[in-house]
């Protein structure tokens, strides 16, 4: 009886599997063999057929070094900025007490319903007048702050109990030094959560990259591979090896952070 | 100073979102009190300047006409709102967008939903099935339509030169206008299902041991454990994944930049996609026109968000 | 109070935020007057050009090979920087930001449909003025009359044609024999259809592709002799302000292609083309109707017999020809005079004889200078390759007409997008021939008329 459920349930398993990997398994073995190859000879590769002239090729018809950069660049100043606004603004919105604080948090909450392409047009007027196309910075400006982190940590400083907050004061701590040395080691997950959500959504950032670069080697990666495929339509195998490149990080962070993933993240969003 | 303190989890978790904690303080006013509220400063003056107020902004374009290079000129106040609504074009564009997010969202969740149940209990080669149901996470948007756009690539595309392998004839995915919003929904399942994956196992893995030995105990097993106890007991992760997937598949955008450019024949254009033409992608941007369609995504995703607080505000797991 | 502080300092922020930049102007029109070579030769240092560009794989890697001797030979005087900026329709997009930023290119190597639109938004000062302040310089006579034509509005020449294309009528020899087609037989679009039909019929093979483009649709216009757009094309003094496709020959010509596509004999060719020139060189395809740009991506894949003929015919004789595709080039009126006038020579090199041959030997555009025809180099290489010559003939010998002239209007790109949504529509079935042709020119009206008012102001 369970030998049978339990063959059954590999067995599901097993092609749910297949078919998810199905598009990750294609692309490397494509990138990896000369176009056509699929085609010629099935899904499993002689290792003679192997090859990386594919990486040749993007590297030649995508700026891939500049763009891993900036794309590198755009990830650390976002979530840099983001946590620490997001910590400080979380802070104030907990324990001290001032007027306007409800006004304050609901600012917050608004942002969180507004979709980032609704506000893109007049952004795009704005980081253009000040002259910052075609930057890092450019990039990165409008996204200093987000209601997201700020929210995820105003719940979990309020979650802290507050004898330890008193406590830290009155030893003598100053607001800031009290932020950084009690709440936001009480607060660990969370705030490993708010990172990885400000790291991911600034890695996956593509709409306003889009508009607001034009030369290839300020581009941020999601920006050049999406490009690469506009160009390579016809030469999937390079189009592939693109991609490849560009999910390497990304992949190394899921298969070794397994844990992190399931018990921070996952758990992290839900409260 | 290192205080030890019980996981964050376990404290006091009471509240609702937008109720400030409910205790007594010790009045912090004045003396060094008064750097606290500072703080929200920096956060609140961003937001301001890059959210509140392009908001405002894009609701005042959308008033008025604009010259060829999208700088507004006259007052027209809701005439853009009447031309747009009316367009059945546009109706048919939100429709889109719509079932684009439905699809996407539910294929997502339903697969991840079945694999997080399957794995629950020890399999042979568990851990690895499960990086493997992880791995669509690593993709974005973008990266994961380069990749189906290599899949789905007419003639030379590798997903029908499988299936021909197998002696199936795929469909013209990206010409024909039904397999188009398949291509894209297949394309959004599959990077939104890496997401879900890792959300619904901790959602499994949280479910109290107790409450399914006592079910096993009363005879359930497989199905019905899974579709009576675990899955109503996953409710709120599912919501969550529901709405949140449907509020991203509202903004698709990038796949049907890399993968159709809204075609064929307009049949997978979106709302995003439609207001990038408008405003960046018809060569004559008229931003007037296209912020009414931002306002109109606003309404939209407003909509959605405030039914996902109603569904999930008060409710802590 | 203190407490209230960070509010009243966030409102203010607000405020100051609500307040500030209003939308930028983007510069207006140039009204300055051209300069002449004084200004480059009174300039110290190396003088930077900055060319954007649309043109993408075996073309692009060309026109760097252009850029790159440009440099070498002005070395220590002018430094050229190209950079593509993606398809056409995104390499516009990209200027109309520049626009805004008062970032423009010194040279921007702009696609053919944007002429009404460049025109019209006055950042480019006319190649005609150049030409007049240096007469050591390009020589616009020297261009093929065709291709100035295009460029060539109320009367004035706004932009140098460099990259000039055709549409050639391309042929699997393979698979016309398996089917028993005379490749003579292929003059007149009927000829075409039957031969597809035949070809299908024969061996099972799709018997004609073309890229789903609107370039194409103007092709089965113009040379059925009628006006893509009235008034005259756009070209007189009244804005266009319909399209003509839902009516006369034009018509005809694109309800008998859809024909094809509906009954199975034509199979989709993909927005850029590259699903009909992939299945072209599978053989899954006999015939195709593509730029002769192709050339290139069709030399550098697995060779097999293939052969270019001259776009079929349809309307009068002397009054109907293929439109010309490519791009030109606009120089910026915003530049500093000896930016300016680097570009000339810039420009002026690009459609040198000697520029334009190598070019199109790479490329499979045809050279736009008459003289080119000229060099013994040219004349082996044509020799050597006929296709070269088929593309050349097919240039000089399209009347100087206002059918052959395409429609010009900033409108355009629109249009197209539009044009081409509704005509696949009817290629798939999921509209009739009339309906799609007649939301079509609906769609254009109000097009044009959106335009007219968004120029207005």
């Amino acid at each position: 009886m369970l030998g049978v459920s339990a063959a059954a349930r590999v067995a599901v398993v097993v092609v749910l599997a297949a078919v998810v990997a199905f598009p990750i398994y294609t692309s490397f073995v494509s990138a990896l063999t000369v176009n056509g190859e699929i085609a010629r000879h099935g899904l499993l590769p002689g290792l003679g057929s192997l090859t990386l002239a594919n990486f040749a090729e993007v590297s030649r018809s995508v700026d891939l070094v500049p763009q891993y950069l900036v794309s590198i660049a755009v990830v650390t100043l976002q979530t840099l900025a983001q946590v620490a606004t997001g910590a400080l603004a979380a802070y104030a919105l907990v324990f001290p007490r001032w007027r306007g604080k409800g006004l304050a948090f609901a600012l917050v909450l608004l942002t969180l319903a507004i979709p980032g392409e609704s506000i893109v047009i007049p952004n795009y007027e704005l980081v253009s007048a000040i002259g910052l196309r075609d930057t890092v910075l450019g990039v990165a400006l409008p996204y200093l702050a987000a209601g997201y982190p700020i929210f995820l940590l105003r719940q979990a400083f309020a979650g802290v109990p507050l004898e330890i907050w008193e406590a830290s004061r009155l030893d003598g701590a100053g607001d800031l030094r009290s932020l950084v040395e009690v709440i936001l080691p009480a607060c660990r997950p969370e705030v490993t959560t708010a990172v990885v959500w400000s790291a991911l959504s600034a890695w996956n950032g593509f709409f306003w990259p889009l508009l607001i670069t034009d030369s290839s080697s300020s581009r941020t990666i999601q920006v050049g591979i999406s490009q690469l495929a506009a160009s390579e339509a016809s030469d999937p195998s390079v189009l592939f090896a693109g991609t490849v490149l560009v999910v390497l990080p990304t992949m190394l962070l899921v298969v070794l952070a397994q844990r992190l993933l399931v018990n921070g993240l996952a758990r992290g969003v839900l409260h | 100073m290192t205080i030890h303190l019980p996981s964050p989890e376990t404290g006091a978790r009471d509240q609702a979102p937008d109720q400030a904690p409910a205790r007594t303080r010790a009045p912090r006013r004045g003396g060094r009190g008064g750097a606290g509220p500072w703080l929200v400063v920096p956060a609140v003056l961003l937001l301001g300047v890059f959210v509140v107020r392009p908001l405002l902004r894009t609701a005042e374009l959308s008033l008025y006409a604009s010259d060829i290079i999208g700088n507004p000129t006259r007052f027209v106040g809701l005439t853009n709102y009447g031309e747009l609504l009316t367009d059945p074009g546009f109706v048919r564009v939100t429709l889109t967008t719509i079932l684009i997010a439905l699809l996407g969202t539910a294929l997502a969740v339903t697969a991840a939903l079945g694999a997080a149940l399957l794995l629950r209990r020890r399999l042979p080669g568990g851990p690895a099935f499960s990086i493997v149901f992880s791995l669509p996470f690593a993709y974005s948007a973008a990266s994961a339509s380069a990749v189906f756009a290599g899949l789905y690539a007419p003639s030379v595309g590798i997903l029908n030169v499988v299936l021909a392998g197998v002696g199936v004839e795929g469909p013209a995915w990206l010409s024909d206008p039904v397999a188009a919003i398949g291509a894209i929904s297949i394309a959004t399942g599959w990077y939104e299902f890496g997401f879900a994956f890792l959300v619904l196992t901790a959602a499994v893995r949280a479910v109290p041991p107790e409450v399914v030995e006592a079910a096993q105990l009363d005879g359930a097993g497989g199905w019905r454990l899974a579709s009576r106890i675990l899955v109503p007991i996953m409710r709120p992760s599912l919501l969550f994944l529901a709405v949140t997937g449907t509020i991203s598949g509202l903004q698709t955008f990038a796949q049907i930049q890399v993968l159709t450019r809204g075609g064929p024949g307009g049949a997978t254009t979106t709302v995003v996609f439609q207001l990038f033409q408008l405003a960046f992608g018809n060569g004559t941007p008229d931003f007037g026109r296209a912020s009414v369609v931002a306002v109109v995504l606003v309404v939209l995703v407003t909509a959605v968000t405030v039914v996902q607080f109603r569904l999930l505000g008060g409710r802590e797991s | 109070m203190r407490a209230r502080t960070p509010l009243v300092v966030t409102a203010a922020g607000l405020l100051v935020a609500l307040t500030a930049c209003s939308s930028p102007s983007g510069s207006g029109s140039a009204g300055s007057s051209a300069p002449g070579p004084s200004a480059l030769a009174d300039a110290q240092g190396v003088t930077e050009v900055s060319v954007w560009h649309g043109l993408g794989g075996a073309n692009g890697e060309a026109f760097q090979a252009a850029v790159d001797d440009f440099n070498s030979e002005n070395e220590g005087t002018i430094a050229v920087t190209a950079t593509y900026q993606g398809v056409y329709a995104d390499l516009l997009a990209k200027y109309n930001a520049a626009i805004r930023s008062d970032s423009v290119p010194t040279v921007l190597l702009g696609g053919d449909i944007a002429t009404g639109f460049l025109t019209d938004v006055g950042q480019s000062i006319p190649a005609a003025d150049m030409a007049a302040a240096n007469p050591d310089d390009l020589v616009l006579g020297d261009l093929a009359e065709q291709a100035t034509n295009y460029y060539t509005v109320d009367g004035v020449q706004q932009a140098v044609p460099m990259n000039v294309s055709t549409p050639m009528l391309w042929v699997n020899r393979d698979v016309l024999a398996q089917a028993g087609v005379d490749e003579s037989d292929l003059t007149t679009l009927d000829d075409v259809v039957a031969a597809a039909r035949t070809i299908t019929d024969e061996t099972g093979i799709a018997g004609y592709s073309m890229q789903a483009d609107d370039w194409y649709i103007e092709q089965l216009t113009a040379t059925a002799g009628q006006d893509f757009c009235l008034p005259a094309n756009g070209r007189g003094d009244e804005p266009a302000t319909e399209i003509t496709i839902d009516s006369g020959l034009a018509k005809e010509n694109i309800t008998k292609i859809a024909d094809l596509y509906r009954s199975g004999v034509a199979v989709d060719g993909a927005p850029d083309g590259s699903a009909a020139i992939s299945a072209f060189q599978a053989g899954k395809v006999g015939m195709i109707v593509m730029s002769s740009g192709i050339l290139g991506a069709l030399k550098s894949g697995e060779p097999f017999d293939y052969e270019a003929l001259p776009f079929p015919t349809s309307g009068p004789a002397g009054e109907s020809g293929p439109v010309i595709g490519g791009s030109g080039l606009w120089l910026s009126a915003s530049a500093t005079p000896a930016e300016q006038v680097a570009g000339w020579k810039f420009e002026t090199y690009l459609t040198s004889p000697e520029a334009q041959e190598t070019f199109s030997h790479a490329t499979g555009y045809v050279p736009i200078n008459t003289k080119t025809a000229d060099s013994p180099s040219q004349k082996e290489f044509l020799q050597a390759n006929p296709l070269a010559q088929t593309f050349a003939d097919q240039l000089s010998g399209t009347p100087v007409v206002s059918a052959s002239a395409g429609c010009v209007s900033g409108a355009m790109t629109a249009v197209k997008a539009e044009n081409i949504s509704q005509i696949v529509a009817a290629f798939t079935g999921q509209k009739t021939v009339d309906e799609a042709l007649d939301a079509a020119a609906e769609s254009a009206k109000a097009a044009f008329a959106d335009y007219q008012e968004q120029l207005a102001g």
